[in-house]
């Protein structure tokens, strides 16, 4: 009996030791291990070149080892839900986009968006409608007027039902006025393939994967569905100036896990912006095509709560909001 | 013109010890990082991106391009020694890689691997610096109705894939292609046969599957067998393999890399494919297809020969369309953007050098991997002469960890422990599990690609042969299937007339 009682009043001792220890570190010395940034797609992507460009600058900022972690499959979901699942003390991030909204409808299984806590957000990445420069097609008018005399006159390359081509894919033609037939293909490296073999001929990527293609003049982009002009782009008009009201666009954005810390959050997101806002990272950002718009939670927060509205009635529509995830 | 500046570009790093020294370095690297199941060419790519930031564009690439070449073989060496593979361009070399080190001949092994993978590897160069505008255009007329002829071609090798009844490898192989369709579906992204599971929301990855049904299947096994104490780890033997042996084999070799480099600059096919074709193949049309699986080189030769001459072919759509041909390369272009140089259609005209350095490269980090490859298979001594009961549990951590490394998802984890656990029990049922990784393999290309075209078509089939090269392989389909038929018709024939003969 005794013996017992020394024995649990040790336990107890060494887990206030440790409590209060750990309470102090994270207090006094966060970041005292490495961040790790989870990236939900392969190494290889867009998601994953930010993950490591931006980890390699936050390193530096907050004088911590970073790693990046893909945590992959489930089309996005495995990865949110290994952020959302996270211990919420800082050291577990990651990079988020359209993708994580469309799964919060369409997988009873994926973390909602009150599950994650947006820390900084990063960059635009608006919507465009890509055309083969073998139709001969040079113009937005042209292209509508050849698909308003026949709907399947160009087959239209995007994402599976989700992804932020597909998104785009409806709201463009919706702009538009036209119908479009739609080819899903597993990811834009896919799409681009496709666009240049000639197996579709337009195409509703965002502009980092075929910017070298328009360059070259192998693809035409016909419209930019943003307020302004694409800076890699700047010959290429927006649908606004030509008189169609169409914005869409996917984004890319720092998340944590709920129920951070105010201070750990706060060090965090200033950590996150120095780093972004780095020479190294703006730098290579936009060779990469990236469209930079660097912003803290609030505004993170602001932008997620829009994107949310835009999206769900698009997958409303679609029939894809999964039974249980409908909104009353 | 390319030529020279090639030649120029190729005595600028050959003669410089600070390029000479990347090399080896990336050379190292990717041969253990290769080795070490989980980590993938890409992976060990990605994770040593960053490493280039600080370089200069030349020097950036030739590290990465070692890295990239000496981990295709790096693979090969944990496929050889442990029955791991170490990336999926190594999933066939264990099938009769593994047998030979049980043989007690692993440093043979070892070298037939290197050298099949260094002249698979300068075929693929050679065919990319040659080939390469010609070979662009071969890959702009992949489109979704060829990849499901190539796809469906693949299954239909499935059956030449392993000893025993073709009934029963067809059937394991149906099978492999319905665990493909787990999870996701490609193009709807609806989900399928989950349950609404998590752990199968992410379907079967082929790393983890392949992992549980060779690796740790093979330690159940050894278990089973252990208790009956006739588990002996046999030495490495020999590692000198006679030059002549090496030259007989020369038309495998040819075989497999031109199987390599073509599926290779197809985009999207990448290596898996490009082995499993290239090993049902030389079976086929081996003398003795039925040692293949139990130690044959020239089951090792031509899948080795494959994977390395596909990293000629896989770099042919990134530099000739500025479209990665797999996952890897793409890796490769992103890390090339960041330096700010980006593959696509104008590169040849805007940029030769770096096209030649890239030829360079390759060719120099051959040289290297050749070359230290050599020195490992000296070191992985050490690992045979590890006891067994130690080794196995060293193979069952490795295996934990590599389908863990591979998505860093638990999930995989349990994966590989249950498809552990159906690699003991098709051994104990004398069942082959190599059709299933195919299935595995091929049915989501098959599967994705056959809906896609006949979206294209408004469902119509005849899509399939109104174009010529899907025509061409579902014709070769049907004469490999019908063929066994034809004959053992006209052997009958034969037979009722010799007997009426006799009569």
């Amino acid at each position: 009996m005794n013996r017992r009682h020394l024995l649990s009043s040790a336990f107890a001792l060494a887990a206030a030791a440790g409590l209060s220890g750990q309470a102090a570190l994270a207090q006094d010395a966060y970041p005292s291990e490495p961040i790790h940034i989870t990236v939900v797609w392969p190494a290889g992507g867009g998601h994953d070149l930010v993950g490591r460009l931006l980890g390699n600058e936050l390193s530096k900022v907050m004088d911590t080892p970073v790693v990046v972690d893909n945590v992959t499959g489930a089309g996005g979901t495995t990865g949110m839900r290994h952020i959302a699942d996270a211990d919420p003390d800082g050291y577990t991030i990651g990079v988020m986009g359209l993708h994580a909204i469309s799964q919060s409808f369409m997988n009873a299984n994926a973390p909602t968006m009150d599950d994650v806590d947006p820390l900084i957000y990063l960059s635009d990445e608006p919507g465009a409608l890509e055309i083969s420069a073998d139709t001969g097609i040079e113009t937005l008018d042209d292209y509508v007027a050849a698909m308003k005399d026949d709907p399947m006159a160009f087959m239209n390359g995007n994402d599976p039902q989700g992804g932020n081509s597909f998104v785009f894919a409806n709201v463009i033609p919706k702009g538009l006025g036209i119908e479009m037939m739609k080819l899903p293909y597993p990811g834009h490296a896919p799409t681009v393939t496709a666009l240049l073999t000639g197996e579709v001929q337009t195409a509703t990527l965002p502009i980092p994967p075929v910017l070298e293609h328009a360059k070259a003049g192998t693809v035409t982009v016909l419209g930019v569905a943003s307020e302004t002009r694409h800076p890699q782009l700047p010959d290429v008009p927006t649908f606004k100036e030509q008189g169609y009201d169409i914005v869409t666009g996917d984004f890319v954005m720092i998340v944590g896990p709920k129920g951070m810390p105010a201070e750990i959050k706060a060090k965090l997101e200033e950590g996150l912006l120095a780093a972004a806002g780095s020479e190294a990272f703006t730098s290579a950002a936009a060779k990469n095509g990236m469209v930079l718009r660097t912003g803290g939670s609030e505004m993170a927060a602001e932008e997620l709560a829009t994107q949310v509205e835009t999206v769900y009635p698009l997958l409303l529509e679609a029939g894809l909001v999964a039974d249980g995830l409908k909104r009353e | 013109m390319l030529l020279s500046t090639f030649l120029d570009t190729l005595a600028g790093f050959a003669t410089d010890p600070a390029m000479l020294g990347l090399i080896a370095i990336g050379a190292v690297l990717g041969l253990i990082l290769g080795a070490v199941p989980g980590i993938s060419s890409t992976m060990a790519l990605a994770i040593l991106m960053p490493v280039t930031f600080g370089m200069e564009p030349g020097p950036a690439i030739l590290f990465l391009i070692s890295i990239f070449m000496s981990s295709v073989y790096g693979g090969s060496v944990s496929a050889i020694l442990m029955k791991l593979p170490g990336t999926p361009a190594s999933i066939f070399t264990q099938v009769d890689g593994f047998p030979m080190t049980q043989q007690g001949k692993a440093g043979q092994a070892l070298t037939y691997a290197l050298v099949a993978s260094t002249i698979g590897g300068m075929i693929g160069l050679a065919m990319l610096v040659v080939l390469a505008p010609v070979l662009a255009g071969f890959a702009t007329n992949f489109r979704s109705p060829e990849f499901a002829a190539v796809a469906l071609f693949g299954i239909v090798m499935l059956s030449f894939a392993s000893n025993g009844s073709t009934l029963v490898a067809t059937v394991v192989g149906l099978i492999g292609v319905m665990l493909g369709m787990v999870g996701f579906d490609n193009l709807t992204d609806a989900q399928r046969m989950t349950m609404d599971v998590p752990a199968l929301q992410s379907g079967f990855n082929l790393i983890p599957v392949i992992i549980g049904l060779f690796g740790l299947g093979e330690i159940l096994q050894n278990l089973a067998e252990f208790r009956q104490g006739t588990s002996a780890r046999p030495s490495i033997g020999r590692i000198f393999v006679p030059v002549s042996d090496l030259v007989s084999r020369w038309k495998v070799m040819l075989r497999g890399s031109f199987i390599g480099t073509f599926i290779g600059a197809i985009p999207a096919a990448g290596s898996a494919v490009a082995v499993s074709i290239a090993y049902a193949q030389e079976r086929r049309l081996s003398k003795e297809p039925e040692k293949f699986g139990t130690g044959h080189p020239d089951g090792l030769v031509a899948p080795e020969a494959a994977n390395s001459a596909s990293v000629g072919g896989s770099l042919v759509p990134l530099i000739a369309l500025g479209v990665p041909g797999d996952t890897i390369t793409a890796v490769l272009m992103g890390a090339l953007m960041v330096h700010g140089l980006t593959p696509g259609p104008l590169l040849f005209a805007k940029d030769p050098t770096f096209v030649s350095w890239i030829y360079a490269s390759v060719l120099l980090a051959l040289v290297a991997t050749l070359v230290f490859g050599i020195g490992m298979i000296r070191v992985s001594v050490l690992v045979t002469k590890i006891p067994p009961q130690l080794m196995h549990v060293f193979i069952a951590v490795f295996c934990v960890i590599g389908a863990f490394a591979i998505r860093n998802d638990m999930n995989d984890v349990y994966v590989m422990v249950a498809f552990g656990v159906v690699g003991f029990v098709f051994s104990r049922l004398s069942l082959p599990v190599t059709p299933l990784a195919f299935g595995l393999i091929l049915g989501p290309i098959l599967e994705e690609n056959l809906r896609r075209s006949l979206m294209i078509s408004r469902g119509s089939w005849s899509i399939f042969l109104e174009r010529p090269i899907s025509a061409a392989l579902i014709a070769i389909c049907v004469v490999l299937v019908a063929l066994p038929l034809f004959s053992a018709l006209a052997a009958r024939l034969r037979l009722r007339r010799q007997a009426a003969g006799a009569r």
